[in-house]
């Protein structure tokens, strides 16, 4: 049911990679996740979005058999993680956030340790990725700063050409040109027809490399979308001052502009979803002083489609509450 | 069969395991190399009385030799120490009602040595010390010592029992003098200096497991010396390589990229047990070959059969705390408490044993306490192994590390 308001119906398909069914994390009495349903296509690439503690690196975890679920089932690359852990681990390359790991070895042995422990005995892709991320594969971890450990943690997520790749937060320590060089990496991936999944915080991260988003709030998939309307509905956020008051109407009445707001007189804050052309042609009209252009913050956006969700899963629970 | 975590484990923590045995290694040179020294100290057996003190210190060609030692005082002219021999007692001695006729005088000699960081051996003259002993008089005694020192070596002839120490006043009145002792051969207690050491300090038998035995053998030395406090270095040793393996992991999170590989949470644990047996192994390789090398290089017998099963009786104590210690690993999250529950864990058993074999009321703690089911020395006597020490803490492993086994997979592995 859930899948078909958050329109997943047209991309159901009969393999899916990663498969998720009511799936509910409870840790004793705290919430972890609450009745994901979640569908992963071959070859898509898939952001989680969500703040700190909303529940990505649960369901990441729940469905690679580090934890648990309380009820629910996950299927990843058609087995199930509680039957068969170790097989679904192998079978997916996997960037834990936080990435640690014995730092006495130098980043080549450890890698290779890696592979050993993996069985993998095809060509690897270890010298290619270092090459690519800078990365100096003959000292030892210990000696790396945070991002550069970050990028042995990604050398070792696609170093055997897995099928599915899961990222928890990728980017973390990352400086911009490396962010740039992951997301190309990304890229390539999807390319070559792999999935890639990954978690994340950072908004613009998610929209630059995903084709599909989840929201995740309180343990709760409050929305999942394909990128293209995702972007339609997140918006824009233009702050604007100019050198005297103007009529809000003149923008607000412009088709993608959501809202329209008035901090001081000559400013205005106008949230735009969608082409913004008509907005920068009406503010050509006038003398603009100050221009501030920015993404929507995730805050706002998770207020935005959790107020829109509340309503339904009110009813939803009343619904429930009745029938109990 | 290929090993990746094991041979990464076995590297990472290499350094710590090199280390530990060369410890071993000097350490059981070291215990050996003292064992002449302690052994002749040892064997002293002593008699006091009234500020002397005569120690047995062997023979010389065959003739016993004794040390005598006594404290001079302030005001005093010159010391000296006398020996004699003859039909007469201590009381006798110290009332003077002894029959000076009856008494063979001749038959003290002895000769006077130097103690390193004594000095002023001379005599009162100025001169050297006395190469022969000095006639006193006509019926033989002879003055042994004469000087400024507080000890003196006597070469024991059959019939010489008593010894004393004379402190000559200013005056110079020999019948003012002070007499430290009289001590008697006879008095000489059959008994070694460390055990009065243990009778007077009960504490130090329960440190050492009860186990107090007789050191002046190379068997009981080791035993004393090496076993007695073996047992908890060595679980101490393995308690803290064990008690990481799964701790230590998660805490750092590193566990998520190794179970990442499609590693089974039971092969993980096989190859961190692996590495925990090989280092079990490598400390009793290593401690072994640190007392037989101290033993050759000191030219001692050493009683190869009887070490083999001294180290032996230790292994199940030690896979017992190795169990416990998985144990708590499994179930402590972060590597420090696991370490510290697991440290607490091995000292509350030792104290518990120490209260056992103290308390008249313990001895039934020793029920409680692992260390009760390990006695290398009787292992080393026997040439065998008490069924009761192999069996209970096996039984111990086989419940903690089967426990471990099924509770890790089923653990949650949280971020």
């Amino acid at each position: 049911m859930l899948l078909y308001e958050y329109g997943l119906s047209d991309i159901m398909a009969p393999e899916p990679v990663i498969e998720m069914r009511k799936l509910t994390k409870y840790y004793g009495r705290s919430r972890g996740i609450i009745d994901v349903d979640l569908i992963v296509e071959r070859g898509e690439v898939f952001g989680f979005l969500g703040p700190n503690g909303a529940g990505k690196s649960t369901t990441i975890r729940t469905i690679l058999d580090y934890i648990r679920p309380t009820s629910g089932f996950a299927r990843v690359n058609g087995m199930d993680p509680q039957k068969e852990g170790a097989k679904v681990r192998r079978s997916v390359g996997y960037l834990p956030s936080d990435f640690e790991t014995y730092h006495g070895m130098t980043a080549r042995k450890y890698l290779r340790t890696l592979l050993s422990m993996m069985e993998y005995r095809g060509r690897d892709r270890i010298e290619e990725l270092a090459e690519r991320f800078q990365l100096d594969l003959d000292r030892k971890i210990k000696e790396f700063s945070r991002g550069n450990r970050q990028k042995v943690g990604l050398v070792s997520a696609f170093m055997h050409y897995p099928l599915l790749v899961i990222l928890d937060e990728p980017t973390t320590g990352l400086d911009p040109l490396m962010q740039q060089e992951f997301y190309n990496l990304v890229h390539e991936e999807k390319e070559a027809g792999r999935t890639v999944f990954l978690s994340s915080h950072i908004l613009a991260e998610v929209e630059a490399i995903c084709d599909r988003v989840g929201i995740i709030k309180e343990g709760r998939l409050i929305v999942v979308e394909a990128m293209r309307s995702f972007k339609e509905k997140t918006g824009k956020i233009m702050q604007v001052r100019f050198d005297r008051e103007v009529d809000p109407s003149l923008f607000s009445s412009i088709r993608g502009v959501a809202h329209v707001e008035v901090p001081e007189p000559a400013e205005l804050t106008i949230t735009v979803s969608g082409n913004i052309d008509a907005v920068i042609k009406e503010l050509a009209r006038h003398t603009v002083l100050e221009l501030d252009y920015e993404d929507m913050s995730l805050e706002s956006l998770f207020l935005k489609y959790y107020e829109k969700e509340l309503p339904n899963r009110r009813k939803a629970d009343a619904a429930g509450g009745a029938a109990a | 069969m290929k090993l990746p975590l094991f041979a990464a484990s076995l590297s990472s923590s290499r350094m710590s395991t090199i280390i530990y045995c060369g410890v071993l290694v000097f350490y059981g040179i070291m215990i050996m190399s003292a064992f002449p020294s302690v052994m002749e100290t040892a064997s002293d057996p002593f008699a006091e009385n009234n500020g002397a003190t005569i120690t047995e210190k062997g023979k010389i060609d065959g003739v016993p030799v004794y040390n005598l030692t006594w404290h001079t005082q302030a005001g005093v002219l010159t010391h000296f120490a006398l020996g004699f021999s003859g039909n007469i007692s201590l009381a006798d001695l110290m009332q003077g009602s002894f029959d000076a006729d009856g008494m063979d005088w001749d038959m003290i000699e002895g000769f006077l040595e130097e103690r390193p960081g004594i000095s002023g051996m001379l005599s009162d003259q100025g001169s050297e010390r006395p190469k022969e002993p000095m006639a006193l008089d006509e019926n033989g005694t002879s003055l042994l010592y004469l000087g400024e020192g507080t000890y003196v070596r006597f070469v024991n002839t059959p019939g010489s029992t008593i010894f004393i120490a004379v402190l000559v006043p200013e005056d110079g009145n020999l019948s003012n003098a002070t007499i430290k002792g009289p001590v008697m051969l006879g008095n000489l207690d059959v008994v070694t200096g460390f055990d009065e050491y243990i009778k007077d300090n009960p504490f130090v038998e329960g440190v050492m497991g009860g186990a107090v035995v007789d050191f002046t053998h190379v068997r009981g030395y080791i035993s004393l010396e090496y076993f007695s406090m073996w047992p908890l270095f060595l679980v101490i040793f393995i308690a803290i390589k064990t008690s990481g393996i799964v701790s230590k992991h998660v805490e750092d999170r590193s566990m998520d990229i190794l179970l990442a590989t499609g590693y089974s949470r039971t092969r993980f644990l096989n190859e961190k047990m692996l590495l925990v047996l090989v280092n079990l192994a490598l400390v009793l390789i290593f401690a072994f070959l640190g007392l037989l090398l101290g033993a050759i290089m000191i030219g001692e017998t050493f009683p190869l059969g009887g070490m083999i099963f001294s180290f032996l009786d230790s292994i199940p104590l030690a896979l017992a705390f190795i169990g416990l210690s998985l144990l708590v690993s499994v179930l402590v999250d972060e590597g420090g408490k696991a370490i510290g529950v697991v440290m607490g864990l091995v000292v509350g058993e030792y104290i518990l044993l120490i209260v056992a074999n103290l308390a008249s009321w313990g001895s039934t703690l020793e029920w409680f306490t692992l260390f009760s089911y390990s006695d290398p020395y009787r292992a080393m006597i026997d040439n065998s192994l008490d069924a009761v020490n192999v069996i209970v803490p096996l039984a111990v492993a086989f419940v903690s590390i089967t426990l471990s086994y099924i509770l890790f997979n089923r653990k949650e592995i949280h971020a």
